[in-house]
């Protein structure tokens, strides 16, 4: 059987694309071909982990799903609607003057050659999966929100994936560069799933001087799909990113984020949890690069696992030898809810220079029994009680967000806590 | 009676804690439980309410339940909860992310519904819930913030005692609920104790301190000492303890 990148570069070479001119189609493929030629699974320190045996029996659909979008403009939000049946003729952006939204292919030849060139800082060769997202466009698109504009309301962006069709091979591409001085959210629902499916979003952010860029990203659940989500960003001088990912239950994911602080008084928050339970597995990467002094970058991730569930967390701190000042801080909490859940956790620090402050640490335990003793004294049964302090867990991540951003996530969060706690742990 | 406490020895860690302790307690009483630290004072309530990290070696704790004195040990902590036993504790826990309305009106209608009354909608919990804050001062907007979370040590006890009026146990421990309380807040928390008294339930004060009583009237004042009660008599023998302190007791 081919893998799952010879495949997808047959795709890439064979495709008759819509590219607006074949001069355009012609470079990005020389560029992206020559650079990445991946012909196995990725191996080492970063992937020891990862069991890549169920992906590569995965009898995945010699066809690719095109994401088409579709804007409308809500009360809350502004919607974009990714799905496979929208119309590419009808993307009609009723908000042009707050901000651009293009598919690559429809982009001239000089613009592509600019996105190529910042797509190149985030080449990542340790990543084949992310790579892979390059070698082929006609599932990528570019949101520009323009210099010094204040967006009025999220954009939402929601990924679905027709779930009644098993064995896809599903991608997304989106890029986001936030001008200068420009604000805004983006909420990003991934939704995708489908029996022994197999899908890959990429999120690639270039924050100008002193913009501010948010991402809420969210992964409903899919216990039956193997999921990639991979996002990059870049920031220039004081701009400052917030991105939050929750991932929720998932037969199989990967999350791989990395951040550039490229210019000084650039600020990243990073914030995620991963609920998981069952005999799912799920593995999240960061790695905080800062390139220039007076960086900051802070990071909070908590793991909530249950039954035979594994989870790994990675969280790797780079401070160059020239980014003097700088702060960063990662903590990452995990707790467990069964006696046969696993978690393997390693924050890292890399500190090439001694004039930083800096500080990691991870946590692993179980529903402290004093908490739990509470709340059975007011009368509430043993599962309730656990299942609260599982919400206030992973709860305590969002005191201090929005009330939009608490019902964003609210919701599945609250479907997805009923199921864990079953067990009895005899506290 | 509603609680009788029969030769009662626990240990926690193989470390004896109680060693043989007797109390008996009617309905519309008032208990003062006082001793040094390290007597037991705090296992006591927490083996009451049916903490599970202490082991009971020996004795009885019978519960008035329907008429009946039915032993405690057969009864899970939410399930003793649930028939009108209440503890405030000491140190009360955060719940971040539960608002203390959600909560409050979780252990509401988990008592409601096993005592056979009518569990509280949003709505009538609301109207109801307020008319409680009433008996301990407290402004509304503690009803949307997360229980305890960033309450001040007075907030949280106060909190408590609001969970004990919700709750209208027919039992309670009140675990030294005066630490930490500056004078009007002790006044404050007292008066809504005190307000709560009636004939049909009872009250233990677990505490240190004289001052307490000043504010709650006990009956009944019990020396505990290394696991034991080792004098028990009227306030006057608060006033006591308080006059010549405890080493009286070891002598």
């Amino acid at each position: 059987m081919e893998n799952i990148f010879q495949a997808w570069q047959q795709h890439s070479q064979n495709h008759t694309s819509s590219f607006k001119d074949e001069a355009s189609r012609s470079a990005w493929l020389k560029t992206q071909l020559s650079t990445w030629n991946q012909k196995d699974y990725p191996t080492g320190e970063s992937w020891k982990y990862v069991n890549f045996k169920d992906i590569k029996n995965l009898p995945l659909s010699k066809s690719l799903k095109y994401p088409r979008l579709k804007i409308m403009d809500q009360n809350e939000f502004y919607l974009i609607d990714v799905g496979p049946t929208h119309d590419i003729e009808k993307l009609d952006n009723p908000l042009k003057e707050h901000f651009e939204i293009a598919a690559l292919n429809s982009l001239s030849f000089e613009e592509l050659q600019q996105v190529q060139k910042k797509l190149d800082q985030h080449c990542d060769l340790q990543n084949p999966f992310a790579q892979m997202h390059l070698s082929f466009l006609d599932h990528c698109y570019r949101l520009k929100i323009k210099k010094n504009t204040v967006l009025n309301k999220p954009i939402y962006l929601r990924w679905n994936n027709n779930t009644e069709v098993n064995n896809e091979f599903s991608l997304f591409h989106f890029i986001v560069e936030c001008e200068e001085n420009a604000q805004a959210e983006l909420f990003l629902d991934d939704k995708s799933q489908g029996q022994k499916s197999f899908n890959s979003l990429r999120l690639d952010l270039f924050l100008e001087s002193r913009s501010q860029f948010k991402v809420y990203f969210q992964k409903s659940e899919a216990d039956q799909s193997y999921s990639f989500y991979h996002a990059h960003g870049t920031l220039k001088k004081e701009a400052q990113l917030k991105h939050f990912d929750m991932t929720h239950p998932s037969l199989w994911t990967r999350h791989n984020l990395n951040f550039e602080l490229a210019e000084s008084g650039s600020e990243v928050h990073l914030k995620g949890a991963y609920l998981n339970n069952k005999n799912n597995f799920s593995d999240h990467h960061t790695r905080m690069t800062h390139h220039v002094p007076q960086t900051h970058s802070f990071q909070d991730y908590r793991g909530l696992l249950d039954d035979k569930a594994k989870a790994v967390f990675n969280g790797l701190i780079q401070i160059r030898h020239h980014a003097f000042q700088s702060q960063s801080q990662l903590i990452n909490k995990n707790l467990l809810l069964s006696t046969h859940c696993e978690i393997n956790t390693k924050p890292e620090l890399q500190i090439d220079n001694d004039d930083v402050k800096a500080s990691h640490g991870a946590t692993v335990g179980r529903l402290d029994p004093d908490q739990l003793f509470y709340l059975l004294s007011r009368g509430l049964t043993e599962k309730e009680s656990r299942q609260i302090l599982a919400k206030a867990f992973i709860a305590g991540l969002l005191e201090e967000e929005s009330p939009l951003v608490k019902k964003f996530y609210g919701e599945t969060l609250n479907l997805t806590l009923s199921q864990f706690g079953e067990v009895e742990l005899g506290l | 009676m509603l609680l009788e406490i029969k030769n009662l020895q626990v240990q926690i860690e193989n470390k004896p804690v109680l060693k043989g302790l007797n109390l008996n307690v009617n309905p519309g009483e008032v208990h003062a439980i006082m001793g040094p630290n390290g007597s037991g004072k705090s296992t006591l309530s927490k083996v009451v309410a049916g903490h599970k990290q202490y082991e009971v070696t020996a004795g009885e704790i019978n519960f008035e339940i329907n008429f009946k004195m039915k032993s405690l040990f057969e009864m899970s902590a939410d399930e003793r909860a649930r028939e009108g036993i209440f503890l405030a504790f000491q140190y009360p826990v955060e719940v971040p992310g539960v608002t203390n309305f959600d909560f409050l009106r979780m252990s509401y209608n988990s008592v409601a519904q096993h005592q056979g009354f009518p569990e509280k909608t949003p709505e009538e919990f609301l109207v109801f819930v307020k008319e409680k804050m009433k008996v301990v001062k407290m402004n509304e907007e503690f009803l949307y913030r997360s229980v305890n979370s960033g309450f001040s040590g007075g907030e949280k006890k106060r909190n408590e005692i609001l969970q004990m009026a919700v709750l209208s146990p027919r039992l309670s421990f009140l675990d030294e609920t005066d630490s930490g309380l500056d004078i009007d807040a002790l006044r404050i928390v007292s008066e809504g104790v005190n307000s709560l008294r009636t004939s049909e339930n009872a009250i233990i004060l677990v505490t240190h301190y004289q001052r307490l009583l000043d504010y709650i009237k006990p009956d009944f004042v019990h020396v505990l000492a290394d696991g034991k009660i080792v004098e028990s008599g009227g306030p006057e023998l608060a006033l006591k303890l308080e006059s010549q302190g405890y080493d009286w007791i070891k002598a």
